[in-house]
């Protein structure tokens, strides 16, 4: 495979895998916030848990997309 | 969330011995960031051909290595989830044991204060003794078999407020009873 080839696939393969983690993610985390709604204890407890959970994802989609600009900025 | 009767106040929460899931979290934070660590290290340390592919895609792998991070959050949070909904409920009314086998697998059990004849904790072990954690075993008269909450925090502390529960509830059918 040419370097050209690859630098014309790149970007193509990382929105794709984007796109699949992003839609990955958003029915796992539909299934999550359904147990702990559902069968979690009522409190400040649920509240921390989402807190953190979107945090940490933020953070992470935040790199992901950073790194997805950098990549298609570099082909 | 869980229903509670009427009247129904729950007196104590407890969940399962908390070591298990700490491992857990430690393994996963390291499997997460292993690759993240590995590609900017590598340069470092390998001869010049490695070090050449790694630093081409360096940012599409680590781009990768971020997505890899994600995929261990989500399965940290799942294993998580069912270590959190798996939880001892003691209410003024009943005994509540769920029991989150997978993320779409509930196992409740339950069994009314008035009902219970005997509890028994169970501590074995150098970890459970230090850090006090034990099977409660509950003994009702409807059921045949026993009631059984494995690794379980603070047993002792369970079986009292059990044992308070059914005091209190003896005392309150006494006074009511005409």
């Amino acid at each position: 495979m040419t370097n050209e080839t690859i630098n014309q696939l790149l970007p193509l393969a990382i929105l794709a895998v984007s796109a699949v983690a992003i839609l990955i993610f958003i029915i796992v985390s539909v299934v999550l916030n359904h147990h702990w709604s559902k069968y979690g204890i009522p409190g400040e407890h649920l509240k921390r848990i989402r807190i953190i959970y979107f945090s940490v994802s933020a953070v992470l989609f935040a790199v992901i997309g950073a790194f997805t600009i950098a990549a298609l900025n570099l082909s | 969330m869980i229903e509670l009767h009427p009247d129904e106040k729950i007196v104590l929460e407890r969940r399962r011995f908390w070591l298990p899931i700490l491992t857990e979290a430690v393994l996963t934070g390291l499997v997460a960031i292993a690759p993240l660590v590995l590609f900017n290290i590598l340069p470092n340390v390998l001869p010049e051909a490695a070090e050449l592919i790694v630093v081409r895609f360096q940012i599409p792998l680590n781009f990768l290595a971020t997505i890899w991070a994600l995929f261990a959050w989500m399965v940290l949070a799942v294993n998580w989830t069912n270590f959190y909904l798996d939880v001892l409920l003691v209410t003024n009314k009943r005994v509540l044991d769920i029991e989150q086998t997978g993320l779409f697998a509930r196992d409740i059990a339950e069994a009314r204060i008035e009902n219970i004849q005997d509890t028994r904790v169970e501590v074995v072990g150098l970890l459970a003794s230090l850090f006090d954690f034990g099977n409660l075993y509950i003994q009702t008269a409807a059921a045949k078999d026993q009631f059984v909450i494995r690794n379980i925090r603070h047993p002792n502390a369970v079986k009292d407020a059990i044992a308070r529960q059914h005091e209190e509830l003896q005392k309150g059918g006494i006074s009511s009873s005409p």
